[in-house]
């Protein structure tokens, strides 16, 4: 009876996850004299970024289920997601039913590319896009806010990464999440938690990074411009406009479809006046459902196996270096505009070009009002910043259409 | 090995593709300004000119009408007066006198910027 008793405990004791922690095996990314710190740097990891989402705000919405994904993953024994499941070239869907947890389960929604979708099918129903309809230059400076992505993929090639993963390293510049995702799941899917949080990090310190590039690339002249008010857009413009978009894109780059595609039929739903509850749907509950579904499963991926590498610095490095350049390309070009039309653009609404909505049409209107606190670039940034998202995602189908054919 | 022929081949063909769809957009755009764009009218125009003009002759008339506004300036001598001994260690004010005055900048008021940067803040 005794025996019966203390072999129950011991059983139990074994099964719990401290007894795991203290019983590394050769899985196991950095052991050390039988103790598992793989998982409890990891464990510790989840704690920083809980608190950088919770107590300094940065992407809460996102950043707090991705490190709650992150913490629920490396409880040892948890079994609530499995890695290796989905690392495999072929996935084997059935087991996958059969034998996973619940974050395998959800994580289907990223593996088959339909979250990222479905984000875009919300932002589409939450953009205005008048402002870059009234000034169609600004999608230039989208198109040059993606300079980044590039320079950071050449940046990847020469650091080792391989053709697939540094573009999924680039995409970071493109400074959009859902894209980066969508990318990086089908190209290099074992480093999609670091390249997840990366994007996600970079977007909370737009208001951090971007200001001190802006006043090294422009002169105080510059940014004191102020621009005309934007024409009024009529209604079948901006109705006509994603039914255009999305005809022109798909048919150039078909890749790209998915999210352009969603993007601009969430924009029609909230456009077109006559299905205000799809619109609703997609902007609000629809949105968050598929944002905790997506930010728990991502972070789910980052074990101590696939995030504690040396890759994942170089990665960070090189969003940075790629959010930079974007920044760079957005501004150079704003400044080349601003000579052609003789000073009537102001040079600070192209580092908007990088597609985090709005935050980054906010820090153009910031520093545009340090220099002139009477001077409004709000509006005149949303523009670019727009065409960033439309810009980013076109890049997203690029990569992928050129991954398959070269 | 990386081969960098291919790379740069889709870092240069991926920025041109890039630029080529966003500039068809671009025209798309363009065109259809000119096809369903609301028409301006000839009117509002007008009065646009007509407020921009405007405030150019008030401030002709304030310099001519210097003397005139007396108590403004000694507002405004009171105003600089309470600057500078609050700014000199000693607080002794150095003497001045107001020769001329003119309006800076924008032509809203600050209660109106206040609440436009208000506005903003809070939205974003």
């Amino acid at each position: 009876m005794g025996e019966l008793f203390i072999n129950g405990i011991t059983a139990f004791m074994q099964s719990t996850g401290i007894a795991r922690i203290f019983a590394a095996t050769e899985k196991s990314a950095i052991a050390y004299a039988g103790i598992d710190f793989g998982v409890i740097i990891m464990i510790l990891i989840a704690f920083v970024l809980l608190y950088l989402a919770i107590v300094k705000g940065f992407e809460p919405l996102l950043l707090m289920p991705i490190a709650f994904g992150m913490l629920l993953t490396n409880m040892p024994g948890a079994g609530v997601f499995h890695g290796d499941f989905f690392t495999v070239t072929e996935v084997d869907y059935g087991k996958v039913l059969h034998e996973g947890g619940l974050l395998d389960l959800l994580y289907l929604g990223v593996k088959l590319g339909i979250y990222p979708s479905l984000i875009f099918l919300g932002i589409g129903a939450m953009t205005d896009f008048s402002p870059l309809i009234s000034n169609p230059k600004s999608l230039l400076l989208g198109a040059a806010a993606q300079l980044g992505v590039f320079v950071a993929f050449l940046g990847a090639l020469v650091l080792g990464f391989t053709i697939p993963e540094a573009m999924s390293i680039g995409i970071i510049g493109g400074a959009d999440g859902p894209t980066a995702i969508l990318v990086t799941k089908t190209l290099a899917a074992h480093l999609l938690p670091a390249i997840a949080i990366a994007a996600y990090s970079y977007m909370a310190l737009i208001p951090i990074i971007q200001p001190p590039i802006m006043k090294l690339l422009t002169t105080k002249e510059e940014r004191s411009i102020k621009m005309e008010q934007l024409r009024t857009v009529s209604k079948t413009e901006k109705i006509i406009f994603p039914i255009a978009v999305s005809t022109v894109v798909a048919l150039i780059v078909p890749d790209a479809v998915p999210l352009v595609g969603m993007l601009m039929l969430g924009n029609l739903f909230k456009e077109s006046g006559v299905a205000d509850r799809l619109s609703k749907t997609a902007q609000n509950e629809l949105m968050n459902i598929v944002t905790i579904f997506l930010g728990t499963t991502v972070g789910a991926t980052a074990s101590a196996n696939t995030f504690l590498r040396p890759q994942t610095i170089f990665i960070i490095v090189l969003g940075l270096v790629a959010f930079s350049i974007s920044t760079s390309g957005g501004l150079l070009l704003g400044k080349l505009m601003c000579k052609l039309t003789k000073g009537k653009i102001n040079p600070l609404i192209g580092s908007a070009g990088v597609s985090a909505v709005p935050m980054a049409a906010r820090v153009s209107q910031v520093v545009g009002q340090k220099e002139n606190p009477t001077n409004y670039l709000l509006m005149h940034a949303m523009g670019p910043n727009v065409a960033g998202v439309i810009g980013s995602a076109v890049a997203a189908g690029v990569f992928l259409t050129l991954a398959k054919i070269l | 090995m990386v081969d960098w022929g291919k790379a740069l081949l889709v870092a240069v063909l991926g920025l041109s593709i890039v630029f080529i769809v966003l500039a068809l957009i671009m025209f798309i755009l363009i065109i259809m300004e000119k096809i369903f764009a609301p028409k301006k009218k000839e009117e509002p125009k007008q009065s646009v000119k007509q407020e921009v003009q405007k405030p150019k002759q008030t401030s002709k008339q304030e310099s001519l009408n210097k003397k005139d506004d007396a108590e403004l300036i000694a507002v405004l001598t009171a105003a600089v007066a309470a600057c500078l001994s609050a700014t000199s260690p000693s607080g002794v004010s150095t003497k001045f006198k107001i020769k001329s005055y003119r309006k800076l900048g924008d032509t809203n008021s600050a209660w109106n910027n206040a609440s436009r940067k208000e506005n903003i803040y809070s939205r974003f």
